[in-house]
């Protein structure tokens, strides 16, 4: 092992080439995926498929982890790949100025995948994908929301989402009805609160779980992972819904439909 | 092409469960994943086990474990109602790297040709279990020789490699 992995050598005796043999995707590179990107050029991953279709902009600076004024304007892919290449020369990048629906072939080799998206769309597209192709998804996501005179409230969530394993539709978190509110608002919406404090410790969460899941140096594994985080109070908790979880098995991707999708004459 | 198989943990511990059971007089057992093509032929993903039962194993002193006719055709019909590609898996009883025995190379890829005589537009093939690690080749889509499997996954909360 290199002297740089010394202090994470607890992870296991075979977790650094475990780690680097993992394909790892990371789809939207704005304030979570960021971070994300940032932590797993730490941990020594080396095999990169990274995705956004979006261009720095000023009011993107106040939260993008390694991005600075001359990036302007520049892909927020050159700001990852950016990151990742100060760290790991030797890493193998392949880097997306799209839409990640309109290149998703690019993901099919991931062993897992960040999905660091803003809609319940994208979510549920991205996670049907991954179920598809027995990729694990890892999903992080904030808001700020406003009630009456109150505060606002700053919410969070990190999910991870197995193959076979109960999904986010299973956990509550993608309903029909926030689909529908979210469609209906679609055009609407103007920009979201985003600061860098809660991306960061939101993105550090899934990264932990994300190495757990790769070295299994807790001794656990548990899927699905869903973390609750308030934001208001800096808490990152097990999400208490994971406790009235009905089944383990999920009914919304069961394995057999795993591959390419059947077409059957009726 | 580096061929990526990956087959889900419950799956493999179902089918581990299955394989290590002892038979009457089988001294191994064998067992079938069902699989699927991907859209892209360099994936192929394991979706389900199906075992064998005790009464269609045959005695056949040659081998470690000889399946009879009920079972071959069980395999083919599962082609043709599930639209699953077959493959082959049985286990060698020790850990570290294992691979297949002159029997194996003998008669399985026979058994594979026809389940792709089947049904060839999908992947069909041979898996061998050890304790830790894992053999593997496949008949993909419309070709005529075997490809080994270069990365074999386990994925379930957390992703082994074979």
């Amino acid at each position: 092992m290199s002297d740089r992995y010394q202090r994470q050598s607890f992870l296991g005796e075979n977790s650094q080439p475990k780690i680097e043999r993992v394909r790892v995707g990371v789809v939207g590179l704005g304030g979570g995926g960021s971070h994300v990107v940032q932590q797993l050029a730490h941990i020594g991953f080396q095999d990169y498929v990274i995705c956004d279709p979006q261009t720095v902009e000023d009011t993107n600076l106040n939260r993008l982890v390694g991005g600075r004024l001359k990036d302007i304007g520049q892909p927020k892919l050159a700001v990852a790949k950016r990151i990742v290449r100060g760290l790991q020369r030797k890493a193998k990048i392949k880097a997306i100025a799209d839409r990640w629906q309109t290149r998703c072939d690019e993901f099919i080799f991931c062993d897992v995948i960040f999905g660091c998206l803003d809609s319940f769309q994208d979510r549920d597209e991205i996670e049907t994908f991954c179920r598809r192709h027995l990729i694990i998804y890892i999903d992080i996501g904030m808001d700020v929301h406003k009630v009456e005179n109150d505060p606002p409230r700053m919410a969070g969530q990190v999910i991870l989402s197995a193959p076979g394993g109960p999904c986010m539709k299973c956990l509550g978190f993608i309903t029909p009805e926030g689909m529908a509110q979210e469609a209906a608002a679609y055009g609407a919406a103007g920009h979201r609160p985003q600061v860098v404090w809660p991306n960061g410790i939101l993105a550090s969460s899934a990264v932990g779980v994300a190495v757990n899941a790769i070295t299994g140096w807790t001794g656990k594994t548990p899927s699905p992972v869903y973390l609750s985080y308030d934001g208001n109070s800096g808490l990152v908790q097990v999400h208490p819904r994971l406790e009235y979880l009905l089944t383990t098995q999920c009914p919304h991707y069961p394995l057999g439909k795993a591959g390419k999708p059947i077409l059957q004459q009726l | 092409m580096q061929l990526t198989l990956r087959i889900p943990k419950a799956v493999l511990d179902e089918a581990m469960g299955d394989l290590k059971r002892p038979h009457a007089f089988a001294y191994e057992r064998v067992g079938f994943f069902r699989c699927r093509p991907t859209s892209d032929a360099g994936l192929v993903v394991v979706s389900g086990y199906d075992t064998v039962p005790d009464g269609d194993y045959v005695e056949d002193p040659g081998a470690g474990a000889c399946i009879g006719a009920t079972a071959i055709q069980s395999a083919l019909q599962r082609i043709l109602t599930h639209n699953t590609g077959q493959i082959h898996v049985h286990w060698h009883e020790h850990d570290g790297p294992t691979g297949p025995s002159k029997t194996d190379l003998r008669d399985q890829p026979r058994l594979v040709g026809s389940f792709q005589n089947m049904d060839d537009t999908l992947p069909h093939g041979i898996v061998i279990l050890s304790n830790t690690h894992a053999w593997g080749v496949l008949l993909l889509p419309g070709k005529k020789r075997f490809q080994p499997i270069k990365k074999m996954s386990v994925v379930a909360g957390g992703i082994d490699f074979l």
